[in-house]
């Protein structure tokens, strides 16, 4: 058994080419992608912590929901004389996981969002942008239009093809799947540390790394499917995967009442959760409501349903009991986000996540060590590698940090923060300096991001969701503290940890 | 409702999951802990591991319990590893000398070329060719990416093509055998030693899958 499962040393050594090549020439997208997607994890979270002092129920009557979409076209009327009707209002409603109540519309280049009071006005505006702008700089980079995402789908699949030749290239990776030698040197740390994380969290990585790519490269395929079977007509595909958008119609009529829509749909499925609606071209003949409800026992993202102004569904979107093909595509979301279990599974992936971030890390720093021990390794580029090891998360906890005084640039701040870290640690010379001014700078700036949330929400900083962010924050800041007090240890002795003299010698 | 899974869980089949997963790897971590192979702890340990996705299924039901069984004995082993290891020992002895022979058995990385090194994976094809090294890595990219690309794309038009069933069922296992297809593809002519074949396999089966669709006619 043990032969027939033997691979060759040239198919072994090849799959090491292939691990290696494939691994650099993504290392640093990669690095980014696994950052901001352990930190999306806890998006919900996130916006919430965003707005700490936002009044948080589960409650949601019926005709406080229905007042609060009338309080919205009355504003959007006296605020935008000029501007069209919403084409599209939603509410979001209340659950566990989002105990917050907002109402919003849209229309062209229009689009207002606000909480809603206990009796149906409009509260505070929503706003929380920095996890949106996080969101998108997981999915997309934030290059605009669907080549950010294009991008990331492929980053996801050269990950998928680092973990197949990983494993097909350390045939005893199963062998020594406990084996972590921890004190014989650098190198063979960052090579069992590599392996060890790589081999068990092989499943995960294809998990995110595949469900990642089927949702970035979507729009691709899409397209693609469609002009070579349907003559271009995506909605050919788009319509039976997604409930098709009704058309305008442009003839005034009153408003539709949601309210006993709610509680009907509500009395007659028990075991849905609704949390969201809305209601496509308001006040016209062509209104439709369209309810979103989660499943909680299920993998799919949510199921929805139509309803006309009678009452009467009309439509059912079919997630969760359609064809198998659109239940697989319907399960990715909550596969790829770690949505499916509340905050253990979300644990489990940050952990995990984690460990991508440190693959990418020791994965490079092998690479770097080989280079030494060839003879012929660039010092630059290993001063820029650590710099964006360590600036990448600086960058996001600036632009963090700048949300509180410039909350609508953090596309500019991140990116001119990265570029400002990279042109510092070119005039630093050396790499621990670089390491050691980076990690200093991450632990000052997220206690300053602490320190201001506390000064802005006050108590708010202590309860719902605030409190479990601020206490992540906390145990991050420690960790780096105790990281740092390691790292400065060999720096103030003679040595540095990472000192070339350090790697193993190779000798003949 | 369960309200830290936000759904609801049966507690018994959700502790015998646990109970099987961590018997799944203790015995692969006694079996590999000895020096000789011993097949049938080893079997017995993935047994336990593909055993466990019956009671999680029953526990956070079926596509939720598999998906949990799934990631979580590589998080478990991980924590495993994590509280057996000596930490104390880190950095204990830095400067251990390894010999190129040790270091070629156990990582076949420190067997590559300086040359492979520098250049990447089809570095001795591009000095044999005097592609200077931008030429080289374009030829990669286009190979390796984009041709591979296109063949995974072209065979997932043909399956599109020639699936009998809703075109929902269609786009999503044909979308479904790209992203399978393509990081394979990536990996086997990144590994491959001249570029110059995988180029010519990807362009063979691009026109062969797309006679099965419209595209060429």
């Amino acid at each position: 058994m043990a032969t027939f499962l033997k691979l060759s040393p040239n198919t072994v050594r090849a799959n090491m080419k292939a691990h290696s090549g494939l691994g650099l020439l993504i290392s640093a997208a990669l690095y980014l992608v696994c950052i901001t997607g352990v930190i999306a994890i806890f998006y919900p979270e996130f916006e919430r912590w965003e707005q700490a002092s936002i009044n948080e129920t589960l409650d949601a009557k019926p005709e406080v929901v229905h007042k609060a979409i009338e309080n919205l076209i009355t504003w959007h009327t006296e605020n935008n004389p000029e501007a069209k009707p919403f084409e599209d209002v939603w509410v979001g409603l209340p659950t566990t996981e989002m105990p917050r109540f907002y109402v919003g519309g849209h229309i062209e280049n229009i689009e207002a969002q606000f909480f809603v009071n206990a009796d149906g006005s409009l509260g505070e505006k929503v706003d929380h942008e920095w996890t949106h702008f996080l969101v998108k700089l997981h999915y997309a980079l934030t290059i605009p239009g669907i080549w950010g995402m294009v991008l990331v789908g492929t980053i996801g699949m050269v990950l998928a093809g680092l973990v197949i030749s990983g494993i097909a290239a350390h045939p005893t990776i199963f062998k020594n799947a406990f084996s972590l030698r921890i004190n014989r040197g650098q190198r063979q740390q960052q090579v069992d540390l590599h392996n060890r994380i790589g081999a068990w969290s092989a499943p995960f990585l294809l998990i995110i790394s595949l469900t990642g790519a089927l949702i970035g490269l979507s729009q691709v395929l899409l397209f693609a499917f469609a002009n070579t079977f349907f003559n271009g007509d995506t909605t050919k595909i788009s319509n039976t995967v997604f409930m098709p958008h009704p058309e305008a119609t442009n003839v005034a009529a009153p408003l539709m009442n949601t309210a006993p829509i709610l509680e009907k749909f509500s009395q007659g499925n028990p075991g849905l959760l609704p949390y969201y609606f809305s209601i496509h071209f308001p006040g016209t003949t062509a209104q439709l409501m369209e309810i979103g409800a989660y499943l909680p026992d299920r993998l799919v993202w949510y199921e929805a349903f139509q309803f006309n102004p009678q009452g009467e569904q009309v439509k059912r979107l079919g997630w969760s009991d359609g064809d198998l093909g659109v239940q697989i595509y319907a399960s990715t979301y909550r596969l790829h986000f770690g949505h499916y279990g509340g905050l253990p599974i979300k644990i489990i992936y940050a952990s995990l996540g984690m460990g991508m971030c440190y693959l990418c890390i020791t994965g490079m720093n092998i690479w770097f060590r080989r280079q030494q021990q060839a003879g012929s390794i660039n010092h630059r580029l290993e001063r820029t590698w650590v710099s964006l090891v360590w600036g990448l998360p600086l960058a996001v906890a600036i632009s963090l940090l700048a949300d509180f005084v410039i909350p609508t640039q953090q596309v500019i701040v991140f990116w001119s923060a990265t570029l400002l870290i990279l042109l510092g640690s070119a005039v630093l010379k050396s790499r621990e300096r670089v390491s050691l001014c980076l990690h200093i700078s991450l632990v000052a700036t997220l206690i300053l991001t602490l320190a201001a949330h506390f000064f802005k929400h006050g108590p708010s900083a202590f309860s719902g969701a605030s409190i479990l962010i601020n206490s992540i924050l906390l145990v991050i800041i420690a960790l780096l503290c105790v990281g740092l007090m390691i790292k400065r240890r060999p720096l103030t002795k003679s040595a540095s940890v990472y000192s070339s003299t350090d790697a193993p010698v190779l000798t003949d | 409702m369960n309200s830290w899974f936000l759904s609801t869980l049966n507690p018994w089949f959700l502790c015998l999951g646990f109970a099987v997963l961590i018997c799944g790897i203790a015995l692969l971590n006694r079996a590999w802990r000895q020096p000789k192979r011993h097949w049938p702890m080893v079997s017995l340990g993935w047994i336990a591991l593909l055993m466990m996705h019956w009671p999680l299924g029953l526990a956070l039901g079926f596509d939720r319990g598999w998906a949990t069984a799934a990631i979580l004995p590589g998080f478990i082993a991980l924590l495993w590893l994590g509280i057996a290891t000596p930490w104390k020992e880190w950095n204990s002895n830095p400067k251990q000398k390894t010999s190129r022979a040790g270091v070629a058995i156990r990582e076949p990385e420190a067997i590559l070329s300086k040359q492979a090194l520098r250049l990447g994976n089809h570095g001795k094809t591009a000095f044999r060719l005097g592609i200077n090294q931008t030429g080289h890595i374009l030829a990669q990219i286009i190979v390796i990416g984009i041709f591979s690309f296109a063949a995974a794309l072209s065979l997932a038009l043909a399956l599109f093509g020639l699936l009998e069933t809703t075109i929902a069922n269609r786009t999503v296992y044909s979308a479904a055998l790209v992203i399978i297809l393509w990081p394979i593809l990536m990996v086997w002519s990144k590994a491959a030693i001249s570029l110059l074949k995988p180029a010519t396999y990807f362009v063979g089966i691009t026109l062969g899958s797309l006679l099965f669709t419209s595209a060429l006619f």
